[in-house]
């Protein structure tokens, strides 16, 4: 039973390395990137384009003739309660994808569209990456396979966790170190719970 | 080497387990949020404090002191008679209405369920906060991610060294590797 455990351990940490190594990057990205006061990136020089609105276009339609006329790569059509307005009243939007933020304000009068873009950087595009989910629906077929993919690492993290205490318990239960250290953190895990909760 | 690897692997995967248990829970609990009641249990609640508070802080503090509300003060607004803010904590998102001329004070608390708060818990991070708790949860969230690295790059070399699982573990890696980083390439470059 034992080898047979080890032996899973093994293959599903083989199989979702890269996924453990992206999720030991998103905790540190999290950490000293999003949490920790640095300036947000600014949005790039803007591009203008081409584009005419109906008269009298409602925030959906908006929505979806910007998205129909871009097509924004790996971003997802907005709903009409996304479409918000600048200081001067254009509707402007936000593509958001894992690469990045596509701001696009509508210019309706001049008949343009002014596009700016804040590219993730690749730690960003790695914290974006582990949080791509099944749960959120998409259209892109890539990030359904990721999403599968992650899904799979989430189970596969519950066994490893789970499966290495039965490995210790079954091999050196009495290695004090270990003891020590599985003590340590289930105390330092408690306390935290309980002063969060 | 491998006695001091294997012992590196063992010691940090013992103490992160729990923390590596409640991220898998709760990103079980995101993919699938169907499968759990999110809802929070509302409780609303009256008091009085001091009146002319000068800031959310100090009537943060207040509550802190005389009610054991604990928490971030964020979303902190101006309104006609004086001040709505939030504290915020994973386990629970306390709405404060706070009227100067009175010192009255509206309260109304959420309290997260357990599959709540562990999805609120995962997606705390950072060392910004003004609860010095969740600056702590911060950092050993930063120190679990190091370890969680480190964890993986042993588990390799312990791969490595049992020859009887080489061939196959060879394959299964060559296959994670070549999916994934195709995979991440190919959305990286969409």
């Amino acid at each position: 039973m034992r080898r047979l455990i080890k032996k899973i351990h093994t293959y599903a940490g083989l199989l979702t390395f890269t996924l453990l190594l992206v999720y030991g990057v998103a905790g540190l990205t999290a950490t000293f990137r999003k949490g920790a006061g640095t300036a947000e990136p600014a949005f790039g020089s803007p591009r203008l384009v081409a584009f005419t609105l109906p008269p009298g276009a409602s925030k959906q339609q908006i929505a979806d003739r910007v998205y129909d006329r871009l097509n924004p790569p790996l971003a997802e059509r907005l709903t009409a309660d996304l479409v918000e307005s600048d200081v001067d009243g254009n509707p402007r939007l936000d593509f958001w994808s894992i690469n990045g933020t596509q701001r696009v304000t509508v210019l309706a009068r001049e008949g343009r569209l002014k596009i700016e873009q804040k590219p993730n950087d690749l730690p960003d595009y790695l914290n974006a990456l582990h949080a791509t989910l099944t749960a959120y629906p998409t259209s892109f077929p890539l990030l359904r396979v990721w999403g599968e993919y992650n899904h799979f690492g989430l189970f596969c993290l519950l066994f490893l966790s789970l499966s290495g205490v039965y490995l210790w318990l079954s091999s050196r239960p009495r290695y004090a170190p270990a003891r020590l250290l599985a003590a340590e953190g289930s105390l330092v895990f408690a306390l935290i719970y309980m002063l969060l909760r | 080497m491998y006695r001091w690897i294997r012992n590196t692997h063992l010691l940090l995967g013992l103490s992160i387990c729990l923390f590596l248990l409640m991220y898998g829970l709760s990103a079980l609990q995101m993919a699938h949020p169907a499968w759990f009641d999110l809802k929070p249990a509302v409780t609303r609640e009256n008091l009085v404090l001091t009146r002319d508070a000068g800031s959310a802080r100090s009537v943060a503090e207040q509550l802190r002191h005389a009610h054991g509300l604990r928490g971030d003060v964020t979303e902190v607004k101006a309104t006609p008679g004086g001040f709505r803010f939030r504290i915020v904590r994973p386990g629970e998102n306390v709405l404060v209405e706070y009227a100067r001329a009175s010192g009255a004070v509206i309260l109304e608390r959420n309290a997260l369920g357990l599959m709540a708060f562990l999805n609120r818990f995962h997606q705390s991070a950072g060392v910004r906060h003004t609860y010095a708790w969740l600056n702590v949860w911060g950092v050993l969230s930063a120190l679990v991610s190091i370890a969680l690295i480190l964890i993986s790059l042993t588990g390799i070399y312990m791969w490595f060294k049992w020859k009887q699982e080489r061939v196959i573990g060879a394959i299964l890696m060559a296959a994670c590797l070549v999916f994934s980083l195709t995979l991440m390439v190919l959305l990286r470059t969409a």
